[in-house]
């Protein structure tokens, strides 16, 4: 399955789906709403694929990256970042940071991409902070308790100690 | 991971762009398209250009906005940034009741979340199906960052067969008459 899988992201069709697309605000919606994208994530749920797959497969696009030339993997990048934006694990935050910080001309685009899910992602967990109406402070406040002056006094104070 | 890209370190190059009011707009100079890319721009051609005229072939250096507010010198990638320059040009968006003629921009939009998605510049409007029918713009387009430039009717352009429900806005420098 996963090979297929990623066959599907370097594909010439795949590729050619965002063909007229030039910002990368809109790459990323447009990703997000794809299919491709939409089965990563599923695999990657359901322990079809693992980070570590998606970590050698990232390394065999890499092999093919010429300086001074357009990467020819661009879309494949900009899908997983994409795919790994509300991922909540080292890995996911590992590829979206260590691609957004890259500044090589060749994979412009798709840095950008992951530059735009990196802010998503953090309005996401800001939005996800929980709020709690506690009610007033003596409702919720712990029993009283008296401070222990001796322990004799408290000795004396304990059922039974005569 | 990308350890052999952070050994190359930035190798991305810009030029100094200003909108009229003086705003540095941010750009980046594409690398060449390669030979991948350009097989790629080949088989768009031939799956969506059917009617589509061809001006120049795949090249890097701008893309879309670059070709329409940076004179085919950089590209202009991001959303916030075409809106400055619309607003900080002075270009106003066209009422209903306004056609388009040569030179002005047509921006196309995705519906779902108002973003911009690509720009191209008119060229002329040309004859409907008949002479009563309204006159069609044809548009020249740069079509992203490593393909090339074509000549396409104002709708002639794939978003329908990508599952994208894209609209078109005309702007234009041309005062109000």
């Amino acid at each position: 399955m996963c090979r297929s899988l990623f066959e599907r992201l370097t594909s010439d069709s795949f590729a050619l789906s965002a063909g007229f697309i030039s910002t990368p605000e809109a790459l990323r919606r447009f990703l997000l709403r794809s299919q491709e994208v939409h089965d990563i994530r599923m695999a990657l749920r359901q322990g079809a694929i693992t980070e570590d797959t998606i970590r050698e497969f990232v390394s065999s696009l890499m092999a093919t990256f010429y300086a001074g030339r357009r990467f020819e993997h661009e879309m494949a990048l900009a899908a997983l970042a994409v795919a790994l934006e509300r991922r909540p694990t080292d890995f996911a935050e590992e590829f979206l940071h260590d691609l957004s910080r890259l500044k090589p001309a060749e994979l412009c685009l798709c840095l950008r991409v992951a530059r735009v899910c990196i802010r998503e992602r953090s309005s996401v967990a800001s939005h996800s902070d929980r709020k709690f109406e506690l009610g007033t402070a003596d409702a919720y406040a712990l029993p009283k308790t008296q401070p222990i002056e001796s322990f004799a006094s408290y000795s004396s104070n304990l059922p039974g100690v005569v | 991971m990308f350890e052999e890209l952070k050994l190359l370190g930035p190798t991305e190059r810009s030029i100094v762009v200003q909108t009229r009011k003086g705003t540095s707009v941010e750009n980046l100079i594409e690398v060449d398209p390669g030979e991948p890319a350009q097989r790629r721009y080949k088989l768009l051609l031939e799956r969506f250009g059917q009617n589509w005229k061809e001006r120049k072939p795949a090249v890097g250096v701008y893309n879309c906005a670059g070709h329409v507010w940076a004179s085919r010198r950089t590209s202009i990638l991001a959303d916030n940034v075409w809106r400055i320059i619309l607003k900080e040009d002075g270009y106003r968006s066209l009422s209903d009741t306004e056609l388009p003629v040569a030179g002005d921009l047509v921006l196309y939009v995705d519906e779902k979340n108002g973003q911009y998605l690509h720009v191209g510049m008119i060229m002329e409007m040309s004859d409907g199906v008949s002479p009563e029918s309204p006159k069609i713009p044809k548009v020249l387009s740069k079509l992203n960052s490593a393909f090339g430039e074509v000549v396409h009717n104002e709708r002639d352009v794939p978003y329908g067969k990508q599952g994208i429900s894209a609209r078109v806005e005309y702007w234009t420098d041309r005062p109000k008459t």
